[in-house]
C-alpha cells in the first residue's frame, strides 16, 4: 500500500505528458485489434505482479546505461513468450525510444483514457475495515446509480478512519469518516465557544 | 482573572449536543514539491486561479499558476510544515482578511492575524483581499485636501482625498518620517491610518509603532506588517491586504489613508515568486505583469461619488531608488501611476534641509484642488520663487555680483528654504503653516538674520497661540474662503501683519 501511494504522489509533469502520448498510440492500435482490455490488463499484472518481484528486471529495462539491444533481447528472453503479440511490440517500441521508464505513468494514464472512451470513472472506496465481497458488490452498486456512471472501484483499507467510508472520484472527496467528523465536531465546538466565552467573559469568568 | 470551568464545560457540551453533522465533500490534489514558498500541486482539476486552497495545518495557499497538469500555489505561511504527498483542498473561496472598527490600534500579519500579543480581533466582517477598483461613474475628482502637516509638502505638492501621491528617494533620505508624519497629522480628522510594511527590519517597525503610539496616534491607525523574514508570498499579499482593510471604511463613506512601505520590496517579493513559478522574466527580471500588479493596487485609492457616500482612500506608495536612478523599472512605473511625487534627495538631506523635498522635481497633479483656499493665495507662487532662486543662487556662487532686485531675491530664497524645514515628529495646523508661510513670503523674515528663523518661528507661533488667539482663529475660521489672504487689506491678512509687527518687536528686543 505503502508503495503504491508513493508512486501515486511522484508525478512527473514531464513524464506525464509523454505518458498521454505513449497511452493514445497504444489504445489506438489495441482498439482496432478489439483487444485494449486484455492487453491494458497484461499490462498492469507486468508492473504489479512481475516487476514487483523482480525489481531488478524493471532497473535494468529502464536504466540508460544498458542499450537498445540488449533491452529488446532481454524482454524477448524474459517475457516474450508469456505475453500478447501486441504488447511485447508496444515495449519494444518503448525500448527502442528509450521510453520504458515512463511504463507506469503510460499504465496510468492508459486506463485513465480507457475510462474516459468507455464513459467509466475511476473510484476509490477507503473504509476503516476490509470489505467483504457482498458488501463490495452492493457498494458499487449503489455509487453506480448515485453517480449515474459505470464505475472503476478500487478499494483501500486505513484504520486512521475509525469508522465510515471515504469516497474519491476523481479530485472530488465525499468524506464521511468518523475522524473526519469528530475533527469537524472539534473545530466548530472550538470556535462557537471561543467566540461565546468572548462575547459574554463575565459568565464565564470573574476577576478577583 | 478567575475562570468558571462548568460554565465553558456545559457551553463546549452544548456546541456538542447541536452538532449536525454533514458529509464533508471537498475537491483535492497532493502536493508534487514544495519550497521556497510555492508549492506545486497534482489535481485540483477545477481550481480557479487565485482560489484560497488549505494545506493540512491550516496552512493558506493561493493558486497562482494552472498549467497543464499541475497548480502552482504560493504558500501564506510556513511552508515547511508542508511535505510531499501531503493533500491540498480547494475552499471554492478568495483569500480575505478581518475589517472594521476592531483592527484600529493593532499590528497585524499579512492575512489580518494580530501579531502585537492583544488577543484575537474581535469582528466577523472580512473583505476579499483582491478588488477590483472602482469604475469611473464611481468616482469624483479628489476635491477635499488631506493635510501631511509638512508646509513643503502642503504648500507646494498638496495631497487631496483620495490622491496617490509617491514618495520616492534613495534610502536614508527621510521617506518614512513624511509618511509617519502624515499620520500623526491626521489626529481628530476622523481619517484611519494604515501603514502597510513590507520587507522592512522588524525593529524598525517597532520602532514605527512606538512613535505612533508616543504621539497617540495608534487609536487610529493599523499596522500591517510583513517583515524581511517572512515568506515572499506574504510580503506581496500585504499591500492588497492592508488596501482592503482601509477600503472597507472609503465604502463606508469614510476617509482612510494608507501607506505602503515599500512598494520596490514588494515587487522584488513578486518577483520572486514569479521566477520559482517559472513565468517568464522580464526587464530586471521582474515578471511580465508587475506594472498591472501595482496599477491595481494603486487604482483602488479613490475619491468615492456623493451618492456612494463620498469616502476616500488616499495612498502614499513609497519607492526606494539605487543611487537616485528614477529611470530604474519600477520608479517610472510607480510615478506613472501616481498622481504626483515627493523626491527626496540625499545632498539636500545631508545640507540639513529636512524634508530633504527637490521642489524642482516633485509635483502633484491634483494641484490646487487639493489646498484650502487661502493656502493656495499664500503659497500659489512659491515653486516657481524657489526655483528662481536655485538658479539664481547657483549664478551667486559663482561669485557674480547681483543687482539689488536678484539680492532681494535672493535673501527672500535663503529665508525660505530655511523656514519650510521641519523637524521629525512634528506637523505643524495648516493654520499655523498658514501664518508661517504668508509671514515668510510677504517679506516679514527678509530682515531677519537666516540663523534666526528657526527661533523667530517657533516663538512666534507660541506668541499666536498664547497671546493672539483671535488672530488665529480668524484664519482658520477663513481659511477656505477665497479672498483670504488675496490682498493686503484682506481682514485675516491686516490682523496678521498687526501681529507680525507687534511680535517682531518684542523679538528684536529679545
Amino acid at each position: 500500500m505503502a508503495e503504491t501511494q508513493a508512486s501515486k504522489t511522484s508525478v512527473d509533469t514531464g513524464q506525464q505528458y509523454l505518458a498521454a502520448v505513449y497511452a493514445k498510440a497504444l489504445l489506438g492500435a489495441t482498439e482496432r485489434a478489439g483487444n485494449t482490455e486484455a492487453v491494458l490488463e497484461e499490462l498492469e499484472a507486468l508492473l504489479s505482479e512481475v516487476f514487483q518481484q523482480l525489481p531488478k528486471l524493471e532497473s535494468t529495462l529502464t536504466s540508460p546505461r544498458v542499450g537498445q539491444a540488449e533491452k529488446l533481447r532481454l524482454l524477448e528472453l524474459a517475457i516474450g513468450s508469456r505475453v500478447s503479440r501486441a504488447l511485447l511490440d508496444f515495449l519494444k517500441v518503448l525500448a527502442r525510444r528509450g521510453r520504458l521508464d515512463c511504463l507506469r505513468a503510460i499504465s496510468r494514464a492508459a486506463r485513465q483514457q480507457l475510462n474516459e472512451i468507455r464513459g467509466r470513472v475511476e473510484v476509490t472506496l477507503v473504509t476503516a475495515e476490509p470489505l467483504g465481497e457482498d458488501s463490495k458488490r452492493q457498494a458499487a452498486e449503489r455509487l453506480q446509480t448515485a453517480l449515474g456512471q459505470q464505475i472503476d472501484l478500487s478499494t483501500s483499507v486505513d484504520p486512521d478512519l475509525i469508522g465510515g467510508a471515504i469516497v474519491r472520484v476523481g479530485d472530488t472527496i465525499f468524506d464521511g469518516s468518523v475522524i473526519n467528523r469528530l475533527e469537524q465536531m472539534r473545530r466548530t465546538a472550538h470556535s462557537k465557544s471561543a467566540q461565546k466565552i468572548r462575547d459574554e467573559l463575565d459568565r464565564f469568568a470573574t476577576s478577583n | 482573572m478567575k475562570f468558571n470551568a462548568d460554565e465553558i464545560a456545559s457551553v463546549i457540551q452544548q456546541e456538542i449536543e447541536q452538532y449536525d453533522s454533514q458529509l464533508d465533500v471537498r475537491e483535492v490534489g497532493t502536493v508534487l514539491e514544495v519550497g521556497d514558498g510555492i508549492a506545486r500541486v497534482y489535481g485540483l482539476s477545477n481550481v480557479m486561479a487565485t482560489e484560497m486552497v488549505e494545506f493540512p495545518n491550516g496552512i493558506i495557499g493561493l493558486a497562482f499558476n494552472l498549467e497543464e497538469n499541475s497548480v502552482g500555489i504560493i504558500i501564506l505561511g510556513d511552508y515547511l510544515q508542508i511535505n510531499e504527498g501531503d493533500e491540498v483542498r480547494a475552499t471554492g473561496k478568495l483569500l480575505s482578511v478581518p475589517v472594521g472598527d476592531a483592527v484600529m490600534g493593532r499590528v497585524l500579519d499579512a492575512l489580518g492575524n494580530p501579531i502585537d500579543g492583544k488577543g484575537p480581533l474581535d469582528t466577523n466582517e472580512t473583505r476579499p483581499v483582491e478588488v477590483l477598483a472602482p469604475g469611473v461613474a464611481e468616482r469624483q475628482p479628489v476635491c477635499e485636501p488631506l493635510q501631511t502637516g509638512i508646509k513643503a509638502i502642503d504648500s507646494m505638492t498638496p495631497v487631496g482625498r483620495g490622491q496617490r501621491e509617491l514618495i520616492i528617494g534613495d534610502r536614508k533620505t527621510g521617506k518614512t518620517p513624511v509618511a509617519i508624519d502624515t499620520i500623526l497629522n491626521q489626529k481628530d480628522t476622523g481619517v484611519k491610518c494604515f501603514y502597510v510594511t513590507v520587507g522592512q527590519k522588524d525593529s524598525s517597525v517597532a520602532g514605527t509603532v512606538q512613535v505612533l503610539e508616543e504621539n497617540g496616534a495608534m487609536e487610529y491607525t493599523t499596522v500591517i506588517s510583513a517583515g524581511a523574514s517572512t515568506p515572499a508570498p506574504l510580503q506581496y499579499v500585504a499591500a492588497y491586504a492592508g488596501t482592503s482593510m482601509a477600503e472597507h471604511f472609503m465604502w463606508k463613506g469614510e476617509h482612510a489613508l494608507i501607506v505602503y512601505d515599500d512598494l520596490s520590496k514588494q515587487a522584488n517579493a513578486y518577483r520572486e515568486l514569479s521566477l520559482l513559478m517559472r513565468r517568464p522574466p522580464g526587464r530586471e527580471a521582474y515578471p511580465g505583469d508587475v506594472f498591472y500588479c501595482h496599477s491595481r493596487l494603486l487604482e483602488r485609492s479613490s475619491k468615492l461619488s456623493a451618492e456612494l457616500g463620498g469616502g476616500s482612500l488616499t495612498s502614499l506608495p513609497i519607492i526606494e531608488t539605487l543611487e537616485g536612478e528614477v529611470s530604474a523599472y519600477i520608479p517610472t512605473n510607480v510615478i506613472s501611476i501616481t498622481d504626483g511625487q515627493i523626491y527626496l534627495q540625499p545632498d539636500l538631506f545631508f545640507a540639513g534641509i529636512r524634508p530633504a523635498m527637490n521642489v524642482g522635481i516633485s509635483v502633484s497633479r491634483v494641484g490646487g484642488a487639493a489646498q484650502v483656499k487661502a493656502m493656495k493665495n499664500v503659497a500659489g507662487g512659491l515653486r516657481l520663487d524657489l526655483a528662481n532662486f536655485r538658479d539664481l543662487e547657483a549664478f551667486a556662487q559663482m561669485g557674480t555680483d547681483v543687482d539689488a532686485s536678484a539680492q532681494l531675491q535672493l535673501d527672500r530664497g535663503y529665508r525660505m528654504v530655511e523656514l519650510l524645514k521641519q523637524p521629525q515628529y512634528n506637523p505643524l495646523n495648516v493654520v499655523d503653516q498658514l501664518i508661517m508661510l504668508f509671514a515668510g513670503t510677504q517679506g516679514h523674515l527678509d530682515s531677519l538674520p537666516v540663523d534666526q528663523v528657526a527661533r523667530w518661528e517657533s516663538e512666534f507661533l507660541e506668541f499666536i497661540h498664547n497671546q493672539k488667539s483671535d488672530v488665529w482663529n480668524l484664519i482658520r475660521d477663513n481659511a477656505d474662503q477665497g479672498s483670504t489672504f488675496k490682498s493686503d487689506d484682506d481682514q485675516c491678512s491686516q490682523a496678521l501683519v498687526a501681529a507680525i509687527e507687534e511680535f517682531t518687536k518684542q523679538f528684536n528686543a529679545s
